[in-house]
């Protein structure tokens, strides 16, 4: 039985007719098709960037453009450049970049490179273009080489170099008069050095040939010496540079080699844990490599390869068939050498047992073994009859039956998907993809504790190892720069911060732990903190520790009356209430320490504790300087013997962080009454003594009450103590002062400082004394409290607490008698509950200016925006001034309204006084698009 | 002619009586209350032998295919479970062709002994499709095709599991009944339809007998095909000659996958099922040993799977060369397969492709195979079809061989050795562990493991418990049989050996090279058909 069907005019029949171009073109457009095909299939499987490895690649090639820190010295150390270089044209795009696409792009150009030139370099040994069809498609079918071109790994660029070296090599060995093809052959095997450490051996067989070439014969050494010279010189000037670089920018330049990164330190790691198993066992290395180099290729069709081999190396007819095949098995070399050695290391399930830790990483070498079988396997079918022909191509599509049904793995996509290879997913990256909301990442990107790509951080949001200052600035400050730092067991970030304790302590400050997993932990600056630590070393809410109001006028002088007042507590309340409006941490209660007046005492202690606030307790005993009839002539010895009966007989008065004065202002009563002030030593006697004795007795009551502030008047202050008794009160003093300027005041602070090199409280201020000051309306006295704050701001850092004196009655009072505010009481406010605000400045352009100045209306001082161009200052509450100035940009005064604890944002573009001309064509561009 | 018919009766009844002479059984129906059966040595010491067993009885005393509980205890762990209902994990073939002899020699009691018997005609068929194939389509001489088929026989794990009911004899005769029909076909002479008509029919059998020779024929359906349709491409139509027999092969195939589907629909409810794909059953009883190695088939382990490239590299050492399975350690006689491999694979042609695909395709399946080692086996039992195909190359190597009187002496003592070590597994056990678990157990694994049963004077051949046990020890037992199969296959290669001497003191005398004189030619117009066909 027999049919015919008729095909026309042009059959497959004349394909074999076709001219060498046309046949490349229609290899070239086949292997188009094929790669964008199985980059969209890889694509869709979403393993574009299966491995850690392609990852690692597309971000040292987006730090070279997009990073804190960008530029060339991001192309690093270890990982050679070229594949990172090759990807710059592209990885400008995110979109690209989070994909994989930017490195795909590259791998497929290469892998469309290489397969036109495996078809050339084929047809150049055996003269034959079908066979020279069938090398190439073996390449270009091949599903391992097929995911690898879909990939941003470093693979295919090598193989390209490799192929395009060798072709013009072979060129070149042919004829050694063709001085392009050997040119051609080193600019290759340069550009190959400077992709993978292969192109390295790549060369040194290269330089091998070149000498065997010659040196049978005497008469060519000159030659051999000119051409390896000339070849050398090109070829390797990839490896000078690259050592080169290293030395320069890493300081080593073995760095490559000798780095804790490298795959030597890696190797020892494995090599440790008994799991090196070619590690000095040549059987082991061969095996290793050809079971792998066998999976990658297809087994059958290595076999056929293996044959192949055996075939070329009787073959006469083929010139330099040695040097081939010396070309041709030199990443088998390679990898044998560097698995012996412990320079690399594979694990390949076929063999390695089931006992290791791991049983797929690395399979991706053995695929720099396809184009050698595709060359072979060319090679064969150019010499070989019809029967094993159809041998071949049965066993070929038997191999393509086997990577289809799945009992042939495509090993390199398996490493990427369950190989060692695979790039880590923790939740850690879901986490934070969902909630990172800008800012500094602080990471181990070694560690890969997360995906950069799939978090959704942009680059030059990271801080890694490549990223100097910031990097080692934020181990020491990890607020300094980073919003988030994600971390996880045991890398950089770990071992730098988490397991140093003072510095985990500074981390706990300002970061709160928001995410936890076994793998990862993910903290987020806790932005208040921040504000908060600028200018103060505490850390507190507020610009002073203590920030009190003085009630003595009521809570001393009307203490009498209140004892029989009914209304007394409500009395009281007002008060205090008013004290904690104004941003007052604490109260200061003048109530004396008699048991009469203990009643009226424990009123203002009540209504403190419910207001939130401390207590200053700053009363004494009645009779210390005679008041209410009190007969005078106290003791300092019944002074301190009573004041411990009373701490002890009343313990539940006090509670932690409390003041207690026991003789505020002494020099005003007791022995001291109208006796000379220069009879210091007395006076310093008692102050050591009272201060040992309120020690024991709250020790003893177990409360921590702050004892060290004795009030004094400032003449007495700065003239009494010696340095005994400044150690004996924690070198603090406590000073009631008033001056009849504000620049005196600022002087004296000044000048007691530096003095004693003490603290300062600030144990009573305020204005107007009529003496010193003068008459003053509410506004000149609102005026010139603002001006003292302003001087105690200045002088924040050296002032432990302040209180201001008085609240109601008398000339400095900040309220009325019918309790009705001055406006000296805002000021007060505004300064005791100062707010934070959040400056972002910005150019025209957008970009964020950092480290720019901006100054502090307040004190003149300096701060500079980070990396974001964010600066965070805690200021007064209310309008202030700010003027921003900085340079090459047109200053600006803007008013900022600062609320009491709370945030402000604040964003202000500057405009550039000195444009480029770079950047006067951006804004024209931009006036164009957007309109001005 | 006669000469071949001569060698095929002697070497019948040489293979059948050492095979016979292993059978193992006792009188009467065994049935799941016989636990003594099922201890090592026993006839039913593998639950492989039980699963088949089994559904034969249910096809013959209940006429269902599933099993009841009791016997689906005694198959255990070979024992399917899917609706409520428990199988035999194995496809129906074996159970069916047991069913004649089962129910013919119950009358003289010995219905078990029968049933099993059966095995050893395809054994022996197969070993003559050996001889016919050597002499037939290689064109070896008489003397290569017998060593050849007596290597198949005697010296390979075919001795082993030629008398127990699994499928591997059946596979290795329609495989080896395949390629001489394909060959047939390939010759285009008078009735050589017939050879496709053959394929085609036995292919979907097969299958009911062994799902895996759906593979191993495979190669034998591709040469029919290949000589079934010309194609002849010109510039302007392609001719495509089709002979018109391989259409009665087409409607055959299509018959057997029809009946496959109706056979799965009608058990399993679904044309796609079979039921190795169905859960296992294990029974509840701990009497019966799991002799299943305990490889992992774990979905979780990423390198899992039933057949997998995975395991290809030591699935390959284990068959061929490891001391627990290897069959160049069991029967190294087998090496001079190497010989007769490098031989045809020189002379290209269609019909050699399709031998080496066969045996390729063999290796690869089961050394790709989660249980390369067959579990608790005797040998490499995965690879008795190869050792059919393989014997046609040793026979080939044999009667090709340069050196004969080194390689003669040398193919003698290597088929010595290997049907020393073949009589020891079928004389006492088959169910041998693997060393992977006998280094887990502390116990001896291989030939060591089976030679214990022999010095414990423990066998389970019906012949020898019934008849010699009083007469002979089994170490005595054993020692005659094995003289016996070694005297026959060194005599056949004394025939050479004697010829070649006295053809050499011959030229001698004559003063002529003995190089030409010294090979022995049979004539068969058979076999250069044959070539013409292939080319």
């Amino acid at each position: 039985m027999t049919i015919t069907i008729p095909w026309g005019t042009k059959p497959l029949y004349q394909i074999h007719k076709s001219t060498n171009s046309l046949m490349l073109k229609g290899l070239v457009i086949f292997t188009i098709v094929l790669s964008i095909g199985a980059i969209a299939f890889v694509y869709s499987k979403d393993a574009v960037v299966a491995y850690g490895d392609s990852e690692s690649h597309l971000n040292i090639a987006k730090r070279v453009v997009d990073s804190i820190t960008p530029g060339a010295s991001q192309l690093g150390g270890i990982w050679l450049p070229i594949p990172h270089v090759m990807m710059l044209p592209f990885i400008w795009s995110d979109t690209l970049w989070r994909t994989g696409l930017a490195g795909s792009i590259v791998s497929a150009i290469c892998y469309v490179i290489s397969t036109a030139f495996l078809y050339h370099t084929i047809h150049h040994i055996t003269q034959r273009k079908t066979a020279s069809i069938i090398g190439a498609l073996t390449f270009a079918l091949n599903p391992n080489v097929l995911y690898m071109q879909a990939t941003p790994m470093s693979e295919l660029p090598l193989i390209m170099f490799f192929v395009l070296s060798t072709y013009y090599f072979l060129r070149y060995i042919q004829n050694d008069s063709d001085h392009f093809a050997l040119s051609a052959a080193g600019l290759f095997s340069f550009l190959a050095t400077l992709s993978r450490y292969d192109g390295w051996f790549l060369v040194g067989i290269q330089g091998l040939i070149i000498i065997a070439k010659y040196i049978r014969s005497r008469q060519a050494w000159g030659k051999m010496i000119g051409k390896g010279l000339y070849f050398g010189s090109i070829a390797l000037l990839g490896v000078v540079i690259w050592i080169g670089w290293c030395w320069l920018i890493l300081g080593d330049p073995l760095y490559f080699t000798n780095s804790e990164f490298s795959a030597k330190s890696q190797q020892e790691e494995w090599n440790r844990k008994g799991q090196l198993p070619s590690y000095r066992n040549l059987g082991s290395a061969v095996s290793y490599y050809t079971t792998t180099a066998a999976s990658n290729a297809g087994f059958l069709l290595f076999l056929v390869a293996c044959i192949g081999i055996a075939m070329l190396v009787r073959d006469k007819s083929i010139n330099n068939r040695f040097a081939i095949l010396a070309l041709l098995l030199t990443p088998y070399l390679f990898y044998i050498l560097t698995l012996f050695i412990g320079q690399s290391i594979i694990f390949v399930p076929h063999i390695t047992p089931s006992s290791f830790e791991w049983r797929l990483f690395n399979v991706r070498y053995g695929l720099m073994m396809v184009p050698c079988v595709a060359i072979l396997i060319g090679y064969m079918w150019s010499r070989i009859k019809l029967i094993h022909k159809q041998i071949i191509l049965s066993l070929a599509l038997i191999q393509a039956l086997l990577f289809l049904v799945g009992y042939s793995p495509v090993l390199t996509y398996a490493d990427g998907a369950v190989g060692l290879s695979k790039a880590k997913r923790p939740d850690a990256e879901r986490w934070i993809k969902e909630n990172y909301d800008g800012g500094l990442v602080l990471m181990d990107d070694y560690a890969r504790s997360i995906s950069i790509v799939r978090s959704g951080i942009p680059m030059e949001q990271i801080i890694y190892i490549g990223n100097k200052p910031y990097w080692e600035e934020s181990f020491d400050q990890p607020e300094r720069h980073a919003r988030w730092i994600v971390t996880q067991k045991d890398d950089a970030v770990w071992r730098n911060i988490i397991s140093i304790p003072e510095k985990e302590a500074r981390l706990y400050t300002f970061f709160q732990k928001v995410y936890t997993s076994p793998d990862t932990i993910i903290f987020r600056r806790q932005e208040n903190r921040v504000a908060q630590g600028i200018g103060s070393e505490n850390f507190t809410d507020t610009f002073w520790r203590y920030q009190c109001i003085d009630t003595m006028k009521v809570s001393r002088d009307a203490a009498q009356d209140l004892l029989t007042d009914p209304d007394a507590q409500a009395v009281i309340d007002t008060q205090v209430s008013i004290v904690a409006d104004m941003g007052a941490n604490c109260v200061a209660v003048g109530t004396p320490y008699d048991d009469a007046f203990l009643p009226v005492l424990r009123m203002w202690v009540s209504s403190a504790r419910a207001q939130g606030l401390h207590v200053w307790f700053r009363g004494n005993w009645s009779a210390w300087e005679g008041w209410f009839g009190a007969k005078k002539g106290m003791t300092t010895q019944q002074h301190l013997q009573e004041t411990r009966a009373f701490i002890s007989a009343n313990a539940d008065l006090f509670l932690d962080g409390d003041i207690f004065t026991g003789a505020p202002e002494a020099e005003n009563g007791g022995p001291f009454t109208g006796r000379s002030t220069l009879e210091f030593p007395e006076y310093r006697a008692f102050l050591i003594s009272q201060e040992q004795m309120k020690k024991e007795a709250f020790r003893a009551i177990g409360v921590d009450v702050v004892t060290n502030w004795y009030s004094q008047n400032g003449w007495i202050a700065q003239n009494m103590y010696d340095e005994p008794t400044l150690e004996a009160v924690d070198r603090l003093v406590t000073v009631d002062h008033y001056t009849p300027t504000v620049e005196s005041m600022d002087e004296y602070l000044t000048e007691l400082k530096n003095q004693k090199k003490v603290r300062i409280a600030l144990g009573e201020f305020g204005n107007p004394i009529p003496d010193l000051n003068g008459d003053q309306s509410p506004k000149e006295q609102a005026q010139y409290l603002q001006n003292l704050m302003t001087v105690f701001y200045k002088h924040r850092g050296d002032i432990e607490g302040l209180s201001y004196w008085t609240l109601k009655y008398g000339s400095t009072a900040i309220i009325t008698d019918a309790d009705e505010p001055k406006p000296a009481s805002d000021v007060i406010r505004n300064w005791f509950k100062p707010g934070i605000v959040k400056i972002e400045l910005k150019n025209q352009f957008g970009s964020p200016l950092d480290a720019k100045e901006i100054r502090n209306p307040y004190d003149d001082s300096v701060v500079r925006t980070d990396y974001n161009g964010i600066v965070y200052m805690r200021l007064p509450s209310g309008e202030t001034s700010l003027k921003l100035q900085v340079p090459r940009y047109e200053s600006e005064t803007v008013v900022i309204a600062v609320k009491p604890g709370e945030i402000v944002n604040y964003k202000f573009t500057l405009k550039s006084s000195e444009l480029s001309r770079w950047e006067r064509f951006r804004l024209w561009i931009r006036t164009l698009v957007s309109g001005p | 002619m006669i000469k071949h018919l001569a060698n095929i009766l002697v070497i019948t009844t040489v293979i059948t009586c050492a095979l016979g002479s292993t059978l193992r059984g006792t009188w009467g129906t065994i049935d799941y209350t016989s636990t003594n059966e099922t201890a090592p040595t026993r006839a039913f010491e593998s639950s492989h032998e039980r699963s088949s067993y089994a559904q034969m009885r249910m096809l013959t005393d209940y006429g269902r295919i599933d099993l009841l509980k009791e016997w689906a205890d005694f198959a255990s762990p070979d024992t399917a479970y899917s609706g409520g209902k428990y199988y035999s994990f194995f496809p129906p073939g074996v159970a069916v062709s047991m069913i004649p002899f089962y129910v013919w020699f119950s009358q003289w009691n010995l219905a078990q002994v029968g049933s099993f018997a059966v095995f050893i005609l395809y054994t022996v068929a197969a070993a003559v499709c050996v001889y016919v194939m050597c002499t037939a389509v290689y064109k070896t001489s008489g003397f290569a095709a017998v060593f050849a088929t007596l290597t198949a026989g005697l010296a390979s794990s075919a001795l082993s599991y030629g008398t127990v009911p699994v499928q591997h004899g059946p596979s290795a005769f329609f495989i080896m009944s395949s390629l001489l029909a394909a060959a047939w076909y390939s010759t285009k002479r008078k009735f050589s339809d017939l050879g496709a008509w053959y394929v085609a029919a036995i292919y979907p059998i097969s299958i009911f007998f062994d799902y895996p020779n759906a593979v191993l024929l495979f190669p034998t359906i591709a040469f029919v095909g290949m000589h079934a349709v010309r194609i002849h491409p010109s510039l302007n139509n392609i001719k495509i000659d089709v002979r018109s027999g391989i259409i009665v092969g087409v409607i055959f195939g299509i018959i057997g996958a029809f009946a496959h589907v109706l056979y799965n629909q009608a058990v399993f409810g679904d044309p796609a099922t079979v039921a190795q794909f169905l859960p296992r059953y294990t029974s509840d009883s701990a009497t019966i040993i799991d002799e299943k190695t305990g490889v992992s088939n774990d979905s979780t382990d990423p390198f899992g799977g039933i057949f997998t490239e995975y395991r290809l590299v030591n699935g390959i050492y284990t068959l061929l060369f490891a001391s627990d399975k290897g069959l160049f350690f069991f029967f190294p006689v087998y090496l001079f397969m190497l010989i007769g491999i490098r031989h045809i694979f020189t002379q290209a042609s269609s019909f050699n492709n399709t031998m080496l695909a066969t045996i390729g395709a063999n290796l690869l399946l089961y050394a790709s195979f989660n249980d390369p080692w067959g579990g608790w086996a005797y040998g490499p039992r995965y690879l008795i079809p190869t050792m059919f195909v393989g014997a046609v190359l040793v026979g080939v190597a044999i009667s090709k061989i340069r050196f004969r009187w080194l390689m003669l002496p040398i193919a003698a003592i290597l088929y010595s050795a290997s049907t020393a070590i073949a009589f020891i597994g079928a004389t006492t056990t088959n169910v041998v562990p693997p060393q992977v678990e006998a280094d887990y157990f502390n116990i001896a694994y291989g030939v060591p493991y089976a030679w214990q049963f022999v010095e414990a004077n423990a066998s389970g051949s019906f012949v020898y418990n019934q008849f010699l046990a009083n007469q002979l020890t089994v170490h005595e037992w054993y020692l005659y049989i094995v003289a016996v199969s070694m005297l026959v296959g060194t005599t056949t290669l004394a025939v050479p050996i004697f010829s070649w001497i006295s053809k050499k003191a011959y030229d001698t005398v004559n003063s002529k090279s003995s190089r030409n004189t010294a090979k022995i030619k049979t004539e068969y117009p058979f076999a250069s058909r044959i070539e013409r066909g292939v080319a």
